[in-house]
């Protein structure tokens, strides 16, 4: 019952968060995930709403009525301001919890999830409240401490947090520690608690697709590229899921569906390239992996996918060339050295192709140098 | 009647007969009309050209379609219109160098008269296939099968199994297969050192790829007289490698070429034998050693290889012990039948050193189809030999089988394109150590007709690494990188060391003919007998991996020379260079004996030891029988003076308590311990200390 009133008090606000290049505006996200909840209950009186620890006093009035310009502040969109309100209302009644709330919500929208943390902490230590344990959780997520993050949302999950949102950040971060059984398995709850959440079912099919299992990874991106059709990624994974699977001819037509959309989107240009050149079409990946580089001249990638199609056509030299360029934007590229040494053995260079493996196995590149007497 | 060995190898091809009875049908008729106007003889020249590339033509052979498109040529530049003309002028691209010019003549006939014969759709096909558009000759093919051709050829008494279309079908089918996979290869021509605008084919070469002997029908050879098909006789001939695989220019081998034809079937690794086919009516195998500089006058392998039967192509394993070879016979002296037409046939020698009964190879390598062009590799594990059995791409292919250490040959596998072409892949010889192979075969960029060409084994492709990067979770910028690799061929390894060198006077340094023998220590067997040349004093063996191997070198008036080869099973290919210095037998002269060896830090000997102290009994029993020598211990510097000097003293004891057991009178032998005071290396690593571990006998006096 408690819960449900905390929750009764705010309202929800999408966080601005720039996912990817490929994600255009906030205006996107009609469905998914961090909506932050923010206050909205206005205090009338000391007596007014859950207010546990507000002051019967003149000063208590004081501090509700800064509070509640904080609140409406902050549904404005003006986080700045409704910050200093919040901390007027702190001044003047410091017991005053859901003004760390409110703050501490602010503190989110603007990305300070130093404070954020301790607004909230300092919320949760006056009152249990599974949800804000989950915002703690999810600022420690986005400052990248994933251990913390961890902590904070197994405490949301035993006071009863049974958030979407919560179960998806356990699944990004099992996913990004490779455990993808777990993903999937944190991924799959938030499906069951909200059964539109797009998100989960990209991330989970970005799980699957990271084991391998292709088929289960398009019918998951196919799920989330219908809930959420203004997320070019869904449909982008959905290409690449299509083109993993050697599945050709869907995956170009997924990619042209991200390009029409977005006609300058080099990575997507790039994985269409590559389903080209998979299909053998060199000529057609040629003027992808082009039109990529004329979009984005520093994609490294691009010039030596370009480098793959010339070596398919036994144009050794153009090969090298394009190899080299992208050795050169990126003297690290260690798989751009084995295909540029496997193209100069071909153009007879023995020695400048030992060179090339030499390089990539120093890259750390797994490449066996001994049966091609390079030893 | 003269017979070419590459007659009876190709002759037989069904495409050859078939276009040959075929098309014989066909007189190509022209009307004056056709002819244009402003060439007052054309008519009549172009009817001479035609009448005698007619002639060149009916002979059915490389060389007469060669001559006779010269000739139809010229009479196209009268006319160029006659759908005859082109036919006879495609058929005969099919069989010269330009195999891609007969598409467009052959269309051109189709197309001037659809029925110019009933065969032309085949022909086509055949023409499509050949120069590897297998889907079009697919296409031509089954239009072909559609037509009445069995009518057509049984009302022209033509076999219509000669037109076996549906093999052809499979022939492009298996190439569109292999195809997808190429085998990774360079393939080289041997330029014009080696190659002349004639067939030039059946390359043999030493295992060290420094010697080639090949067969060629160039101009210039012995008799100077050709063939009823229009090309010089067969000649040996002969190159040797500069390095950097420059062959010398080949020189014909006068010394063993006859009038008759002379080709190359075989050649053992060292260099040394060389085997021939010589186009005698039952068609034998011969042999010709190497001495000095000659080579012997060839002589006919014994009757269990030849028979009435053809035997053709042979392959002598690296010790000299096994022979392979082809043979039409029916069936092996066990009674065993063939499997049909040319089969493998195998023969152990003897311990007289004669060649045993052959026996069928069987399956899986012999099958009803021929197979052709055997060669064992020196590792005697590999075999390569070209079949027509059912999955080539035409002709016959290469394939390869692994003998497993139970001694069954694995199922044979195709090599693949680009070494198989549609046409015949016969003799493929491979270097000792695998890297290369060595082909005759008509293809693209060929001098003329048939070409060697050498090959160059790529190890699998790196996996070719395409970059790509996705957004792989919804709330996160950061793209996540995949690479995806390709999958890898597993590369095939040769286990095999070659040991080579020269035997010269340790004084003058001039080379000696020596007989070298190779002793199994672990089993105290002779692996293998060989000699070195008397003129060049070089020497070469082959010694697979995983045994300890004596090698003694003998020659008359020398003391012999032994040498331990130990070589792990794990090696992979390696060459050991030994050159040998023997010393003549003259009093103080010392010899290390390299191949005794003891239990660690005592004086009994090993058993592996036998065959090194057999060598000293029979030097000092049979050879030198009042020879006085001393044998001397020696050891390392570790331990103390004294007791090295007791172990040392007692390991000459042991050695001559050896000699005293087989015979050898107890007063001309005598011992020392010598402990480490005569080191002949460094004592400050370990190889230097082992070789100061050894026993030297010293020779006293000679009465």
């Amino acid at each position: 019952m408690k819960k449900l009133l905390v929750f009764s008090l705010f309202a929800t606000l999408f966080i601005g968060v720039s996912y990817s290049q490929e994600i255009k505006d906030s205006s996107q996200y009609d469905s998914g995930m961090d909506q932050i909840i923010v206050p909205t209950q206005i205090l009338t009186s000391p007596t007014d709403g859950d207010t546990i620890n507000t002051l019967v006093t003149a000063e208590g009035q004081e501090a509700n009525i800064a509070y509640n310009s904080g609140v409406l502040l902050c549904n404005e969109g003006s986080f700045s301001e409704a910050i200093g309100e919040f901390s007027r209302a702190i001044g003047i009644n410091p017991e005053l919890a859901q003004a760390y709330y409110g703050r501490g919500t602010c503190y989110v929208q603007q990305k300070k999830y130093t404070e954020a943390i301790a607004d909230l902490t300092q919320y949760t230590s006056r009152k249990r409240d599974s949800y804000a344990t989950y915002l703690i959780g999810y600022c420690y997520f986005h400052k990248s401490d994933m251990e913390n993050a961890t902590k904070a949302f197994q405490n949301a999950i035993e006071q009863g947090c049974a958030n979407a949102d919560l179960f998806y950040h356990l699944g990004v971060i099992n996913f990004n520690d490779a455990k993808y059984d777990k993903a999937i398995e944190y991924y799959t709850k938030a499906i069951d608690i909200d059964n539109k959440h797009a998100f989960s079912y990209n991330d989970r099919g970005s799980s699957y697709r990271m084991q391998g299992k292709y088929d289960k990874a398009i019918t998951d991106y196919r799920r989330a590229a219908e809930l959420n059709t203004k997320m070019d990624i869904f449909k982008a994974n959905l290409g690449s899921a299509y083109r993993l699977n050697k599945d050709y001819e869907n995956a170009v037509a997924t990619y042209d569906m991200v390009l029409q959309e977005n006609p300058k989107n080099y990575i997507t240009l790039n994985n269409k390239g590559i389903a080209l050149y998979e299909m053998k079409d060199y000529d057609n990946a040629i003027e992808m992996f082009n039109e990529c580089l004329t979009q984005n001249k520093d994609y490294a990638y691009a010039y030596n996918n370009l480098g793959l199609c010339y070596y398919r056509k036994k144009e050794y030299n153009l090969a090298i060339e394009a190899f080299t360029k992208a050795i050169v934007l990126n003297p690290k590229y260690g798989e751009a050295y084995v295909n540029r040494g496997a193209a100069k053995e071909m153009i007879r260079d023995a020695a400048g192709a030992c060179n090339d493996w030499n390089a990539a196995k120093a890259l750390g590149i797994d490449v066996n140098t001994s049966e091609s007497f390079c030893d | 009647m003269k017979r070419t060995f590459i007659n009876i190898l190709t002759a037989t091809l069904a495409l050859l007969l078939v276009a040959s009875i075929s098309y014989s049908q066909i007189n190509i008729e022209i009307n004056k009309s056709e002819f244009k106007t402003a060439e007052k003889n054309g008519y009549k020249e172009a009817l001479t050209s035609i009448r005698i590339g007619d002639e060149y033509f009916a002979s059915n052979s490389v060389g007469g379609y060669s001559k006779a498109l010269d000739e139809y040529l010229s009479a196209s530049t009268y006319n160029n219109n006659n759908a005859e003309l082109n036919y006879k002028i495609g058929i005969c691209y099919i069989y010269s160098t330009q195999k891609n010019k007969a598409i467009s003549y052959l269309e051109k006939a189709y197309k001037l008269n659809k029925e110019v014969c009933f065969d032309i759709k085949y022909l086509i096909g055949r023409a499509y296939q050949i120069t590897n558009r297998f889907e079009e000759a697919i296409k031509h093919y089954t239009d072909f099968k559609n037509t009445d051709y069995e009518a057509q050829a049984k009302k022209l008494k033509i076999d219509k199994n000669k037109y076996d279309v549906d093999a052809r079908i499979s022939e492009c089918r298996n190439a569109e297969k292999f195809n997808e996979t190429p085998t990774r290869v360079f393939i080289d021509n041997l330029g014009a050192n080696i190659n002349s605008r004639y067939a030039d084919y059946g390359p043999v070469i030493s295992t060290d790829e420094s010697m080639m002997i090949f067969t060629s029908r160039r101009e210039g050879s012995t008799g100077g007289e050709m063939d009823y098909d229009n090309q010089y006789f067969e000649d040996l001939y002969i190159s040797y490698n500069e390095g950097d695989n420059k062959w010398a220019p080949a020189m014909n081998m006068k010394s063993i070429n006859t009038d008759n034809h002379d080709a190359s079937v075989g050649l053992s690794p060292d260099g040394s034998i060389l085997y021939t086919f010589n186009g005698t009516p039952d068609g034998n195998l011969y042999e010709s050693k190497l001495k000095g500089e000659n080579w012997s006058k060839p002589k006919a392998l014994g009757k269990t290889i030849n028979t009435k039967y053809h035997e053709t192509s042979i392959s002598i394993s690296s010790d000299g012990k096994t022979l392979y070879f082809v043979s039409e016979r029916p069936k092996d002296e066990f009674g065993t039948p063939s499997k049909g037409g040319k089969d493998i046939f195998v023969s152990e020698k003897t311990t007289k050193g004669e060649w045993g009964p052959a026996r069928n190879i069987g399956a899986p390598i012999n099958t009803e189809f021929d197979e052709e062009g055997i060669f064992i590799h020196p590792d005697n594990r590999t075999m390569y030999f070209s079949s027509k059995r059912e999955g080539t791409i035409g002709g016959y292919d290469i394939f390869y089988s692994e003998l497993d250490d139970d001694g069954n040959w694995s199922e044979p596998v195709n090599m693949g394109i680009p070494i198989n072409t549609p046409e015949d892949d016969v003799f493929f010889i491979v270097t000792g150590n695998g890297r290369y192979a060595y082909i005759s075969s008509d293809r693209e960029g060929s001098i003329g007709m048939q070409d060697i060409w050498r090959i160059t084994f790529l190890a699998p492709e790196k996996p070719m690494l395409t970059g790509t990067e996705d957004n792989l979770i919804a709330c996160s910028n950061s793209s996540i990188q995949t690479i995806v690799k390709q999958e890898i061929v597993e590369v095939k390894k040769v286990r095999l060391t070659i040991m080579k060198g020269t035997i010269t006077d340790a004084e003058t340094g001039d080379p000696l003919e020596s007989s070298i023998e190779i002793v199994d220590l672990e089993k105290d067997e002779i692996y293998a007998t060989l000699s070195s040349n008397a003129s060049t004093g070089k020497y070469l063996i082959s010694l697979p991996s995983g045994k300890n191997y004596g090698i003694t070198a003998r020659t008359e008036g020398y003391l012999f020379h032994s040498e331990n080869v130990n070589v792990p099973a794990t090696s992979s290919y390696q060459e050991i260079i030994k050159d040998i210095k023997l010393k003549a037998i003259n009093v103080g002269a010392t010899i290390i004996l390299s191949n005794i060896f003891f239990d660690f830090n005592k004086y009994t000997l090993r058993d592996i030891s036998k065959a090194e102290l057999d060598n000293l009994v029979r030097l000092l029993t049979v050879d030198y029988p009042k020879m006085v020598i001393e044998i001397g211990g020696h050891t390392d510097n570790v331990g103390s003076l004294e007791s090295n000097t007791r172990l040392s003293a007692n390991r000459a004891k042991a050695v001559v308590d050896y000699l005293i057991s087989h015979g050898v009178e107890k007063e001309r032998l005598s011992y020392k311990g010598y402990a480490y005071q005569q080191p002949i290396d460094t004592n400050d690593t370990e190889e230097g200390r082992q070789k100061n571990r050894r026993v030297e006998f010293k020779v006293i006096s000679l009465k």
